[in-house]
């Protein structure tokens, strides 16, 4: 990567997140008919998505922890204004994304791969911090209702924005 | 493979956990309070809420013209409907305007100023939902500035949807009606029968597989029928007396049969809404 291209990707991954974080909220509300047809409950995750995807493109950027850190921490106070899940969860993907690049390759069935795994992860993590504070109902709700079709959801999405999400991480690191 | 656990990195995420689970556990705790959020979250919350506004504008108005046009599809049906209702409607409105009246000489008369009942309303548009399914709650475009106030009611259409949880400058968090929260306040409400008595109770639930509102604690449920309305009964907190809740459905026995919680339909569509009105009522709460 030239430095130009480095400097780019300075105001470029703190934009790109902050605008899947939004978008997350705005598609939750457009949608809500469909998303949150009870006891059905899906949770879009564009947010965590870019954070997968910028993380397995480059690696190396260090300092995507502290981004993921901060821009955490105002999706916690502007969703929920309780602070923690997505303040520790989103460095935590940052690690681990970071760590799994050193054994597999750059391949759309990889990177979907983890992808699903660090969707089920987190999917799990929250359910497991919010029934600790008393927010939530059965597991086994959760698991038909909640993550089964929160994992198919975000897969299409995953899927029909895989190649655009490319394109533009390629663009930005040209 | 590298070990991904070294020892130091384990005692990192240990303390990590810790620092985690001690966050969450403040937060909640502090959330009630009154002066809560600080002024800095108050900022980023709001600055949030503009960027969300104006990244939404264009996804808004597709939605609008889309619900539009489905409106437009069902219009004559409606007509039809509302033609009906509407014969009956001049001489309610006539009979309210009077009875109005004379509530107000009459509260003059015994030098009442107001009544649990009386109330203002602020209208607000939602800007955004909170995605994480756990929290059922919606971020609404007026704040502290327009008066809004941490417990008011929010009503959307004919019925309750849910309460103010946290109020930043420009706009404020609305948890809604369904939510699974047991740390959430309840509701005091009251049934109204037939024969015209009330049973005041509270709202204890949502249950999303019936998708109904679930009373409990009434003194006991004789002479409930199906059909009763159900409204806010302005017993503690910041809820005026008469908001619509919705309709009794069915009286179930809880799961050791020992007693019965009522079942009702909410009014308000809880996952289908765009404008919602705050209520802030005039008699001053705790």
């Amino acid at each position: 990567m030239t430095v130009l291209a480095k400097q780019r990707l300075k105001w470029f991954v703190p934009t790109f997140w902050v605008v899947a974080f939004l978008l997350d909220g705005i598609i939750s509300y457009t949608f809500q008919g469909f998303l949150f047809q009870y006891p059905v409950m899906i949770s879009t995750q564009l947010f965590l998505m870019a954070i997968v995807r910028t993380v397995y493109r480059f690696p190396a950027a260090r300092w995507l922890l502290w981004v993921a850190l901060i821009i955490g921490l105002f999706y916690d106070s502007f969703y929920s204004g309780i602070i923690g899940y997505y303040t520790f969860l989103m460095p935590a993907v940052v690690i681990f994304v970071r760590w799994i690049t050193n054994y597999l390759p750059d391949s759309p069935l990889f990177q979907g791969t983890v992808y699903l795994l660090v969707l089920f992860g987190v999917e799990f993590c929250l359910f497991l911090l919010n029934s600790f504070f008393g927010n939530t109902g059965d597991f086994s709700i959760f698991i038909t209702y909640d993550l089964g079709p929160t994992i198919a959801v975000n897969t299409l999405l995953f899927a029909a924005l895989y190649y655009p999400l490319t394109l533009l991480l390629n663009k930005v690191s040209d | 493979m590298s070990k991904f656990f070294s020892n130091k990195k384990l005692i990192i995420l240990l303390i990590t956990i810790v620092a985690m689970i001690g966050l969450i556990a403040i937060s909640i705790n502090v959330k009630d309070r009154r002066d809560t959020p600080p002024l800095v979250q108050q900022i980023g919350n709001d600055a949030a809420g503009v960027a969300s506004s104006i990244i939404s504008a264009p996804i808004n108005s597709l939605h609008t013209g889309l619900t539009a046009m489905v409106n437009l599809v069902n219009t004559y049906q409606d007509n039809e409907q509302l033609k009906q209702q509407l014969d009956t409607l001049d001489q309610v409105k006539e009979t309210n305007a009077t009875l109005k009246r004379e509530n107000q000489s009459l509260k003059k008369q015994l030098h009442l100023n107001a009544t649990l009942t009386d109330y203002k309303q602020i209208d607000a548009a939602v800007i955004t939902r909170s995605p994480a399914t756990w929290q059922n709650q919606v971020v609404i475009n007026k704040g502290q500035v327009n008066g809004v106030v941490k417990n008011m009611p929010v009503m959307a259409g004919s019925g309750l949807l849910g309460r103010v949880v946290e109020v930043n400058k420009t706009n404020s968090k609305v948890e809604l009606i369904s939510t699974s929260n047991k740390a959430t306040n309840s509701f005091a409400i009251e049934v109204r029968l037939s024969n015209g008595k009330y049973l005041d109770g509270i709202v204890s639930g949502y249950d999303a597989n019936k998708k109904q509102l679930i009373i409990s604690q009434l003194d006991n449920t004789d002479g409930v029928k199906a059909g009763d309305e159900v409204t806010t009964s302005g017993l503690g907190g910041l809820t005026p007396r008469g908001l619509f809740v919705g309709k009794v459905s069915a009286i179930r026995k809880d799961d050791y049969g020992l007693t019965n919680s009522v079942y009702v339909k909410p009014a308000a569509d809880i996952n289908d809404f765009t404008v919602v009105t705050v209520i802030d009522r005039t008699v001053e709460g705790e």
